[in-house]
């Protein structure tokens, strides 16, 4: 029988390769050129907003109204800066307190059921296992402003309306943290569950021991994506906390348009404040967040 | 150390595959049992009884004189080997040695000095500090060996650990976990779909076909006296020559007749298995080992009435012996466990494609000295004093 395997098809394909080398190389070059050309504008764009927001923040309300608009600041100024920190009116303090309590114990907890149902999803049999999960995973489908009212009226008789508890508890359980967390843990060999059941380890010391040191990476990713998600969260906090102590960081970014009549140079002031600390986190996990990110379950 | 008992096992899974049929099983204390059989014959899943993995569906596994059906694995105190190794891929190998006396709350210095001399007796003093990415199939599978000696368990359950293994190094580790197993006298429960495997390390081997056991003994009894067709197919590299046959008398001797071959069965035969008498003039299959059949110039055997010419169809030379492949013209045996095999060798789901209706494959094992070529017809001894005689209805061995 006259089969050829791939290895054959190699083989007969090589001198053609060597011949086609130059003019191939040449090809690959060009290539590449144009998609670095397409990727650096495609980057230019996606950043362009962002660098407007921290250029006009040091420009003086006028500059900033000016008409055409201006790209780097006439006359730079940290002007903005001041009169935000030192606004007697705004407890800047204390919104960054109240953000960062939300954003960290959303994470945790995101984290902590995410990878633990994902574990419970991923390597347990039970009754309606693949009905439970999926029902849970179609939560994802539903806008968030459908649940708006119902969620509303559920904080307000559990007396949770105005205590940042009430940003944390409805989100305790992320249906796309248990989602992704799951098809990571699936990845994860039984083999190395089971023997760590032979071995002796209680299923909690399994999932501590063994599942949990394995998703670094994922953890990281869907951690970072969290805290951004929780920090920039708006309308809900919003609706759920109206007294002035109790407010996240969002909130002063309406702080200069609805009281004062739209000052844009303070409003970019404020953003670029209220985005360092999500920049931090991300500079501090960066390494685990790509590593997560380019992991499509893979291991 | 303790013993291990099967009675009356079932497993049934939800989907109403049963895995393991009734299986009535005793493992001495110390012994070294190997189950062997065709994928999906059910060993696998027998061994995950014992360690609690699985449940079982009817029936009682017992370690020592403990039931444990409803203890939970880690109270069992057993320890496996996966095929896959199953080693942590966070933790170094001493991590990895010592994850299961952590466990138990043992003191950190003791648990290091069980790693070190379990490291010694392996010969992976060196690589404690490296995470199982940075070794070598070899040096992977030492450290899953480890981790279940270190433990010092009451019983060793290995599923196909050397599969994984190149050939040389598979019969290096053969040997070594067989020397650890005889120094330690941990009663072992050894699970492998490799017959040589299972012939080589097995103080008694089990043979499984589809959740059924077929036999349990020593290897030298199940390559002498199978119990089956299916057992007599299965034991034995190159497999048992097989072809439907017809017993008659002749002369006052037993002849065995099959296309134009007749072998007249040695005397001794029939009066270790008077049995065989009854079959006069009767369907039978008729199994010959490889082993047996001998080039005419160098069998120390009387040729006449043992006589089976034989065109060359291939040659494989093994050193001292030759095997040789020629083709019988009589039909091949194709009971149940027949076609069983030939799927399980051939790899087939359709013994159609492989079988040709007209011919019986058969292969000898000679002296590499005797002149074979391709196509040469040449003159074979069969040794008809170390016969096999099955029935064909049920596969069950008559002598």
């Amino acid at each position: 029988m006259a089969t050829t395997t791939p290895k054959d098809v190699r083989v007969l394909a090589a001198p053609r390769e060597t011949e086609a080398r130059p003019a191939r190389g040449r090809r690959h070059r060009s290539g590449r050129v144009i998609l670095y050309a397409v990727l650096t504008i495609l980057g230019v764009i996606a950043a362009l907003p962002f660098v407007w927001m921290i250029l006009s923040s040091f420009k003086p309300e006028a500059e900033v109204r000016a008409i055409p608009p201006t790209f780097w600041p006439q006359e730079g100024t940290l002007d903005n800066y001041r009169t935000i920190l030192n606004d007697p009116e705004l407890p800047l303090g204390l919104f960054y307190r109240n953000s960062a309590f939300v954003a960290v114990m959303h994470v945790i907890a995101t984290l902590f059921t995410g990878s633990l149902l994902g574990y419970i999803f991923a390597k347990f049999e039970f009754r309606f296992r693949a009905a439970v999960f999926w029902f849970i995973v179609a939560t994802m489908m539903i806008p968030p402003q459908v649940t708006m009212l119902p969620g509303y009226l559920i904080l307000l008789q559990m007396n949770l309306l105005n205590n940042l508890w009430g940003l944390i508890i409805p989100s305790f359980i992320d249906a796309f943290a248990v989602f992704v967390m799951r098809q990571f843990i699936l990845s994860i060999p039984n083999d190395e569950i089971w023997s760590a059941r032979v071995d002796g380890a209680s299923e909690w010391r399994i999932y501590r021991s063994i599942v949990l040191p394995q998703l670094r990476a994922p953890l990281a990713t869907l951690g970072m994506l969290t805290f951004m998600f929780s920090w920039n969260a708006y309308l809900w906090p919003l609706i759920v906390l109206t007294e002035q102590n109790k407010r996240t960081l969002p909130i002063i970014l309406t702080w200069y348009s609805g009281h004062h009549s739209a000052q844009n140079n303070l409003i970019m002031a404020a953003s670029v404040l209220m985005v360092i600390p999500v920049l931090i986190v991300f500079a501090l996990a960066q390494k685990w967040i790509v590593r997560g990110l380019t992991l499509t379950g893979g291991r | 150390m303790a013993t291990i008992t099967f009675e009356s096992v079932t497993k049934v899974y939800p989907d109403g595959t049963e895995a393991v049929s009734d299986l009535d099983l005793a493992i001495g204390d110390g012994e070294f049992m190997v189950l062997v059989g065709p994928s999906g014959c059910g060993k696998s899943t027998a061994l995950k009884m014992v360690a609690g993995l699985e449940g079982v569906s009817s029936g009682t596994v017992a370690i020592g004189d403990h039931v444990v059906n409803d203890l939970p694995p880690k109270d069992r105190d057993v320890a496996m080997v996966f095929q896959d190794y199953a080693l942590y891929p966070h933790m170094t190998v001493s991590e990895n040695l010592g994850f299961a006396l952590k466990i138990r709350k043992m003191p950190k210095e003791a648990i290091g000095e069980r790693v070190r001399h379990t490291a010694e007796i392996l010969g992976i003093g060196e690589l404690l500090d490296r995470r199982p990415k940075a070794l070598s199939g070899g040096q992977r599978q030492r450290v899953a060996m480890g981790r279940a000696i270190v433990r010092e368990p009451r019983a060793f359950l290995m599923d196909e650990p050397l599969s994984n293994l190149d050939a040389k190094l598979r019969v290096q580790m053969r040997a070594e976990i067989r020397r650890i197993q005889t120094d330690l006298a941990v009663t072992t429960i050894f699970v492998t779909h490799d017959q040589t495997e299972a012939m080589t390390m097995g103080d008694r081997v089990a043979v499984m076909k589809k959740g059924l056991l077929q036999q349990v003994d020593t290897p030298e009894v199940l390559y002498e006296r199978p119990a089956n067709l299916f057992v007599g197919g299965f034991i034995g590299s190159p497999a048992m020559n097989m072809v439907d046959a017809t017993l008659v008398r002749m002369d006052d001797r037993l002849v065995a007749r099959f296309g134009s071959t007749e072998l007249v069965v040695d005397e001794h035969f029939v009066d270790e298995h008077p049995e065989i008498t009854a079959c006069d003039g009767q369907r039978v299959v008729l199994g010959i080992r490889p082993e047996t059949i001998e080039h005419e110039r160098f069998t120390g055997l009387d040729p006449g009435g043992r006589r089976l010419e034989a065109t060359v169809d291939l040659r494989e030379s093994l050193g001292a012996e030759a095997l040789v492949h020629f083709r019988v013209d009589a039909p091949p045996a194709l009971t149940e466990d027949a076609v069983e095999l030939v799927k399980d060798r051939a790899d087939v789901e359709d013994v159609d494609e492989v079988i040709d209706q007209g011919a019986s494959p058969f292969v000898a094992k000679i002296d590499s000295r005797a002149d074979a070529r391709l196509g040469q017809t040449i003159p074979l001894v069969v040794d008809t004093s170390r016969l096999h005689v099955f029935d064909p209805k049920d596969g069950r061995a008559i002598a």
